[in-house]
């Protein structure tokens, strides 16, 4: 299936944009001969030229380094939430379904109770009461949407707990932990894997929302979001300023998009489809027709 | 008889829930550092230490934590929210002020979102492998991928400024009340054509797609083709038996929506400055307002809570093999 | 009697992920007016493949070929045309007839509608028929199954209402596939009985696919054995069961729980063969008591016996 997977020319499209855009982020820098803090006096909302290939903002900020730095915050604050996540989320669902009874219950009421709140509503409030740094932000993100990944972990393991497998490897003295880890918790793998990718884009996008109402990476520290914002004033007449980072967020929800679709399509078996379109050659011919 | 079973043990449900909503909205509000009152007193540097103790007393902060919660449910129960720290006035009265311009936004883009999105869906199921399927839904995907924010403010720099041909400002123009009536009504709608088209692009996407999956899946089903087997004509296989199936899940969608109908907006509302209730949220969390701020979480919660409620009710209806158990037959 | 379906080398592909299969090849029959033909043959052996085939019911892109296909003395031209013979000309019943049932329809709905579209009746005589034909399948009283969901019906009941559905096409021919298989034995006489009392009544040709040799004994007007995709043996009923020609047909008998059977069942041994990859010549030859050196090397044509059965084995090369 991984290997079906690689193959698929939807997830290359999507690994080799998601990887021209950690290189942006994370080498793009040290290439660049402009800061993104720095100010160029001489060139304020300045039109892409050869000295700024972006050109720059309101400010004389190159647009190009701005956009680098804000791809490594962006992807790293993405991976990060999903990590915290999905690990969140996978601990509740594998406990909440491997142990049941009235831990389960208990644990799945707060579930619901979690997912009744608009995630916009409640991240905001949550910002509001906590200062917009980026721990604290990464730690929202994080906490508002584990819930997703509980579930699907909880159903998978409610499915196979009583599997023979399962009660083989108690019988032989497994402990409940490594019963859990090693072979429930893999066979949830791959609808937690899906929703983790689109889980990064979640977490990217609505740190971009974040930043664009002022409520996210704080300026002077440039966020694809923020930018967007400065963007707001010189709309009709810098175009490059909203361009940029506007493409550079929707390039990569595509990418991870293009990710999670093909990763959905190759990791999780569906058996609607077992007939295909590829190739008319007859298969198993070894006798004449006739 | 079983319907209304049925219906009590849902909503027997929704209690320990709606518990729960309210002890985590109020914590989550009193996890602030600092005192609500700063917000009021924080500008003014005269403001003596007495004043300050003042206003603590009448919003209640001085008293234990737990009272406060007693006191905040209390009066939640009977729909006070008490008064918005930023004007005074009461928080329903604010919340109510903002709901319609919301509602209608909201409601237009739900209408457009399963008046063109189903349609599309089942289009592209049924012509599946076609170049129709493969770009309406490259499309869509685009549509999906596009953060709604950078949408606004493209369709409000190409139409709204450099063609000019709809208002990018708020709900109404500013000789609105000079209008006759028709126009008003006209007026309105030209305000409101660019935000519910950006609302309604990404729900579009997702409800499109979750058709067409569902489409595909129902047309492989046994039933549909047998219908085929007795010459039913195509029109009536796909219409009357495989979209009514594939439908179903979509009315828990459709109950899902709900809480996004008032909390969907802050970001385009405070783009587009429409006076709605997602940009009353914004402005309630720049300010740290606390009443409001908590009020509306717990709306939302509550609304999403009945959306879920509504959903399942709306399920059950539709589907006769849950209306119906199995029988004696 | 009167021939109302003939099939000659009917050849049939089925689209997978890497090509295209052969499922059904150089298949040919006949069905008469108010004859049973039992189709016999182990799970997989393409039987539904080639009775869905014969009203374009396969998956899109599956090539269909054949010589003649020619119904109630009208030749189709191309698998295409067959289409127009579902309903009117040929009915199916299937396996698992609750899957087979619109679940968001009350039964009475689906077999009205069935007569409104295909038929062409007006809703008030469509309302009265349906309540007939319930009845005639034994759903009494009609008023009250005619609101039944398939979900609240036992499987034998939607088998009916599946019987009922072919009865509103009013065909020449009924397909019926494994309609018994699933159900218990009681029920399986039962519903066996009504559909042949309701073909003779009809004068349907029934094409009946089964892999119980011993339902098809108890039933089958004229019989035909598959194997891997091709007729093995045909010929009348008694001929085939009493008196087989075939190997396969031989080891398929034998392997019947009868009623003298002591010690173990017998069984074929080996084991049925992969479609992607057949055996050379004869494709039962590595299981076969009696092959021959020719049997690896080419497909062995069919002979036909004076008594009128067909063989597709060498060993009856030089009868």
């Amino acid at each position: 299936m991984l290997r079906n997977f690689l193959k698929k020319r939807q997830t290359r499209f999507g690994l080799i944009l998601i990887g021209l855009f950690l290189a942006a982020g994370f080498l793009g820098p040290h290439l660049c001969p402009w800061q993104p803090d720095a100010v160029d006096e001489a060139h304020l909302l300045a039109p892409p030229s050869r000295g700024h290939w972006m050109g720059t903002d309101q400010l004389g900020r190159d647009v190009l380094s701005r956009l680098m730095a804000g791809a490594r915050i962006s992807l790293v604050i993405g991976f990060v939430v999903v990590l915290i996540a999905t690990a969140v989320g996978v601990f509740i669902g594998a406990t909440a379904g491997y142990f049941g009874g009235a831990l389960d219950a208990v644990l799945m009421r707060f579930v619901d109770v979690a997912l009744c709140f608009p995630v916009t509503f409640l991240i905001l409030s949550v910002i509001a009461v906590l200062e917009p740094s980026v721990t604290n932000i990464i730690l929202i993100l994080g906490l508002t949407g584990w819930m997703g990944q509980a579930r699907l972990v909880r159903a998978e393991v409610l499915s196979l707990k009583n599997r023979e497998f399962v009660l083989l490897a108690r019988s032989y003295g497994a402990s409940h932990g490594r019963i859990i880890l090693r072979h429930l918790v893999p066979n949830a793998a791959g609808p937690v894997i899906v929703a983790a990718v689109f889980g990064v884009a979640a977490a990217i996008l609505a740190e971009a929302g974040l930043s664009f109402l002022g409520l996210g990476i704080q300026p002077p520290t440039p966020s694809w979001g923020n930018m967007l914002a400065d963007a707001r004033s010189t709309l009709g007449v810098a175009w490059w300023q909203s361009l940029f980072p506007g493409t550079a967020i929707f390039a990569i929800l595509i990418a991870l998009n293009a990710l999670g679709e093909s990763a959905r399509a190759s990791l999780i078996h569906d058996p609607s489809t077992p007939f295909g379109r590829s190739g008319r050659r007859p298969l198993g011919e070894k006798g004449a027709p006739r | 008889m079983t319907m209304i079973v049925f219906l009590a043990k849902k909503i027997g449900q929704m209690v320990p829930v709606l518990l729960g909503i309210t002890v985590i909205s109020f914590f989550v509000i009193h996890l602030a550092p600092g005192r609500p009152s700063d917000a009021l007193t924080e500008l003014n540097p005269k403001v003596s230490l007495e004043v300050r103790e003042r206003l603590e007393k009448i919003y209640g902060l001085d008293k234990p934590l737990g009272q406060q919660f007693r006191d905040w449910s209390v009066r939640m129960v009977r729909l006070d929210f008490g008064s918005s720290f930023t004007d005074g006035r009461p928080v329903l009265a604010k919340i109510l002020q903002t709901l319609p311009v919301t509602l209608l936004i909201n409601l237009a883009s739900l209408a457009l979102i399963l008046g063109i999105g189903i349609p599309l869906g089942a289009l592209c199921a049924v012509k599946k492998g076609t170049w129709i399927d493969r770009s309406v839904s490259t499309t869509l995907f685009l549509f999906f991928a596009i953060p709604t924010f950078w949408l606004a403010l493209l369709l409000m720099d190409w139409v709204g400024v450099k063609l000019g041909a709809l208002p990018v400002f708020g709900i109404k123009s500013i000789d609105h009340a000079y209008l006759g009536g028709p126009e008003k009504v006209l007026d309105v709608a030209r305000h409101l054509v660019l935000p519910v088209t950006v609302s309604a692009v990404a729900g579009l996407a997702g409800i499109s797609r979750y058709v067409h999956q569902n489409m595909v899946q129902t047309l492989q089903q046994p039933f549909i083709l047998a219908c085929r087997s007795r010459a039913l004509p195509e029109h009536l296989v796909i219409y009357r038996h495989a979209l009514r199936n594939a439908l179903l899940p979509v009315i828990t969608i459709v109950g899902l929506s709900l809480p996004g109908l008032i909390s969907g907006s802050v970001i385009f509302e405070s783009i587009f400055a429409i006076p709605g209730t997602g940009r009353l949220f914004f402005a309630s969390v720049m300010a740290r307002d606390y009443p409001v701020i908590m009020a509306l979480l717990v709306l939302g919660a509550v609304l999403t809570l009945l959306g879920n409620f509504l959903a399942d009710v709306g399920y059950a209806l539709a589907d006769p093999r849950i209306r119906y158990p199995k029988n004696a037959a | 009697m009167k021939e109302i379906l003939r099939v000659e080398n009917l050849c049939v592909q089925l689209p997978l992920a890497d090509g295209m299969l052969a499922v059904a090849r150089d298949v040919s029959f006949s069905l008469f007016e108010g004859e049973i033909l039992c189709c016999v043959g182990e799970s997989g052996c393409g039987k539904t493949t080639t009775a869905l085939a014969l009203t374009g019911l396969l998956p899109e892109h599956s090539h269909v070929s054949f010589d003649r296909l020619v119904f109630d003395g009208e030749p189709a031209r191309d698998a295409r045309a067959c289409t127009r013979w579902r309903g009117r000309g040929i009915a199916n019943i299937f396996q698992e007839a609750t899957a087979h049932l619109d679940p968001l329809f009350c039964v009475g709905a689906e077999v009205r509608e069935t007569l409104t579209r295909t038929r062409g009746l007006e809703a008030r005589a469509a309302r009265d028929e349906a309540r007939r034909l319930l009845e005639r399948v034994g759903l009494r009283p009609a008023e009250d199954f005619e609101r039944f969901y398939p979900h609240q019906l036992s499987g034998g009941m939607n088998q009916r209402v599946l019987v009922a559905l072919a009865l509103a096409c009013a065909p020449r021919v009924l397909i019926a596939d494994e309609p018994t298989t699933g159900l218990d034995q009681g029920l399986r006489r039962e519903t066996a009985g009504l559909i042949r009392e309701l073909a003779r009544e009809e004068g349907w040709a029934v094409l009946w696919i089964t892999h119980d040799v011993g339902l098809a004994e108890e039933i089958a007007d004229r019989a035909v054995v598959m194997y891997a995709g091709r007729i093995v043996e045909e010929g009348r009923a008694e001929a085939v069961f009493k008196r087989p020609l075939h190997p396969y047909t031989q080891a398929l008998l034998a392997c019947r729980p009868g009623k003298e059977s002591t010690g173990r069942l017998p069984s074929i041994p080996g084991e049925v063969p992969n479609f992607r990859a057949l055996p050379s010549g004869c494709a039962f030859h590595p299981r076969c008591a009696r092959r021959l050196e020719i049997c690896d090397k080419d497909i062995p044509k069919t002979f036909c016996q004076p008594n009128g059965q067909r063989v597709r084995c060498y060993l009856l090369q030089n009868a």
